[in-house]
């Protein structure tokens, strides 16, 4: 109970630092900058939810977009109404056509399905290590597109899923962000965590210790599935539209750039990483459009996003394979400083 | 097959909790450990030492689960635990150190504690007594490093960290690797010390893998001499060194003329 009050705390700065983003977006922000600071929040609950498997066990995962895509499209079928859900999908399975519920049950009944389908492929994702592991996340991530793709009753294939009402705004994606940080915190302090970490550190003795990988790892991948999966109903209860390439290559690259850079093995790089890929990915996107900067008109760059967000995979693995943060989190930096300047006098 | 028996029964003491019996391991058809049999007692140290090559981290790792034996059994208190993975044997009371140090790195001192010690107190019972992180840390001398990141201590600080790690199993029988590699004359002085107090103050068994002779000579109350994954002698330090076949293979031929042994 002591270490949840703990990890409460420790989430305080990152939250105050989150709302006063919303705000400024809020209070000064047009309809664009709102729709890029949502997109942030997005992003940083994908990130966090990545972070929770990948950082903490150091199995590179590459199949938690499939997690949103699953939650998005659950939300989606669920809360659509029925009036459009007779057009879009008229053929829906388990007479999914005729239901309508409300955002919070839709959004409830969407997590727990995650979670279950999180479960499942956990039970056999979480016996494979290292490449093997990495591999089936990638074979993950296939099969789910393929599903969203082909399975046209429910999903409209690559024809895109629209008219889904819009439910949130800004305060819930924040809220949903605070949220998922605290349980990255929280999961990362407790006992499992630890063991995780340990695990992913040095596997062999951290089996001789008594940890149970298998147990603690698919802890950790269906908790990362339902906070990824909450990532996706933002998504989807925003935007209004969804289609399979939503959740496909493009946000799962955007989402591990975002991490590497921060530094996965912490929450605060997570934070940290998805807040300078966001603005650096504003900024090139402006590029990419050839703007006129200082007179000079700019040649459009198409693919310019994409050789970024490539550049930095490249660049931070090799220069700085435990990115901007390292290992720590924000109070243990703040700590080290400290001690340095103490020791300085 | 008479001569065999009794002689493996001899390696055997009568009150031993633990028992490696007849363990045979091979890679591709070279015998790494062949038929040894090692056991330990309560409150006893028992040393295990053979020149490199002998197989003594190899039979360290099939009593811990590391590696599967092709022949052989492990008992604890009477349990037959041969086929266990680690974190079985670890649940089960058998504790480790490992000679190529395997600290969890980017974890401080504490928290590389907590780690085995969440696993000690899920096995807690009347039997197996658990200390706690604070009794270890100032056990193992770690008070200074307690918060540090266990990658940035010296090597010597880092295998007294595993020691701490290992006991925070609540361990039924604690096996040492090397403890004393890479230390120097106090550090390895200082080792010895705290190896006998945690011998006295848990009572539980304590096998210790070394190939520095005044090392386990002097901590070990028994002895077993490992030479081509075979147990080729076994007893008191005193008779170990006395031993022409232990002087022949250990020393090689320098010391046929009966100078004192290290």
């Amino acid at each position: 109970m002591s270490y949840l009050l703990l990890s409460a705390r420790r989430t305080v700065i990152p939250a105050i630092f989150l709302i006063l983003c919303c705000v400024a977006v809020v209070l000064f922000g047009e309809g664009y900058h709102v729709r890029v600071a949502y997109m942030f929040f997005v992003n940083l609950v994908i990130v966090a939810g990545l972070q929770v498997f990948m950082g903490n066990s150091n199995v590179a995962n590459l199949g938690h977009m499939s997690f949103a895509g699953i939650a998005a499209y659950a939300v989606a079928v669920l809360y659509t109404p029925t009036a459009l859900k007779a057009t879009l999908i008229p053929n829906a399975p388990f007479g999914l056509a005729t239901i309508q519920l409300d955002f919070v049950t839709a959004s409830v009944i969407a997590l727990a399905l995650t979670a279950v389908i999180g479960w499942l492929s956990g039970l056999a994702l979480c016996r494979l290590s290292g490449v093997a592991a990495t591999i089936g996340t990638l074979a993950l991530l296939v099969i789910v597109h393929v599903v969203f793709v082909n399975w046209i009753d429910i999903t409209r294939g690559p024809r895109a899923f629209f008219g889904i009402p819009v439910a949130l705004g800004l305060p819930w994606a924040v809220g949903a962000a605070v949220l998922a940080i605290f349980v990255a915190r929280w999961f990362r302090d407790s006992s499992d965590g630890l063991q995780l970490r340990a695990s992913g550190d040095n596997l062999l003795a951290a089996r001789s210790m008594g940890v149970n990988i298998q147990r603690v790892r698919l802890k950790a991948w269906v908790l990362s599935a339902t906070i990824v999966g909450m990532g996706g109903v933002l998504f989807a209860l925003f935007m209004g539209t969804i289609a399979p390439n939503s959740f496909y290559f493009t946000q799962t690259f955007l989402t591990i750039a975002m991490l590497i850079l921060g530094g996965m093995r912490s929450v605060s790089g997570a934070i940290t990483g998805t807040f300078i890929v966001a603005v650096g990915f504003e900024f090139v996107r402006t590029l990419e459009n050839g703007p006129e900067i200082l007179g000079v008109q700019l040649p459009t760059m198409f693919g310019l996003t994409g050789f970024f967000l490539g550049a930095i995979i490249v660049i931070f693995l090799a220069l700085r394979p435990d990115g901007l943060l390292g290992t720590d989190e924000f109070e243990d930096h703040w700590a080290a400083f400290r001690q340095r300047l103490r020791a300085r006098k | 097959m008479m001569n065999s028996v009794a002689r493996e029964d001899s390696l055997v003491s009568s009150d031993a909790k633990f028992v490696a019996r007849n363990i045979s391991k091979h890679f591709d058809g070279v015998y790494a450990v062949n038929g040894a049999t090692v056991s330990c007692a309560d409150n006893e140290i028992v040393g295990l030492i053979g020149p490199n090559g002998a197989g003594k981290t190899t039979l360290m790792n099939v009593i811990s689960g590391v590696v599967r034996a092709d022949e052989g059994e492990i008992c604890l208190d009477g349990t037959q635990i041969e086929a266990l993975a680690p974190e079985h044997c670890a649940r089960m009371g058998i504790a480790r150190t490992f000679q190529n140090i395997r600290v969890f790195s980017k974890l401080t001192v504490r928290q590389n504690i907590q780690v085995a010690h969440a696993t000690g107190l899920r096995q807690r019972s009347s039997k197996r007594k658990c200390a706690t992180e604070d009794e270890l840390i100032e056990l193992l001398e770690l008070t200074a490093a307690s918060d540090l990141k266990s990658e940035t201590l010296p090597y010597g600080t880092q295998r007294r960290v595993e020691i701490a790690r290992a006991l925070a199993l609540g361990p039924r029988v604690l096996l040492l690797d090397e403890p004393a590699a890479g230390m120097n004359e106090q550090e390895s002085e200082a080792l010895l010390q705290t190896i006998r107090e945690i011998s006295r103050r848990f009572g539980f068994g304590i096998i210790v893998i070394d190939h520095d002779l005044r090392f386990i000579m002097n901590v070990c109350d028994r002895i077993y001499v490992m030479h081509m994954g075979e147990i080729i002698a076994h007893g008191d330090p005193g008779s170990v060194r006395e031993n022409p076949t232990v002087r022949e293979v250990y020393l090689g031929n320098r010391h046929r003329d009966g100078s004192p042994m290290a």
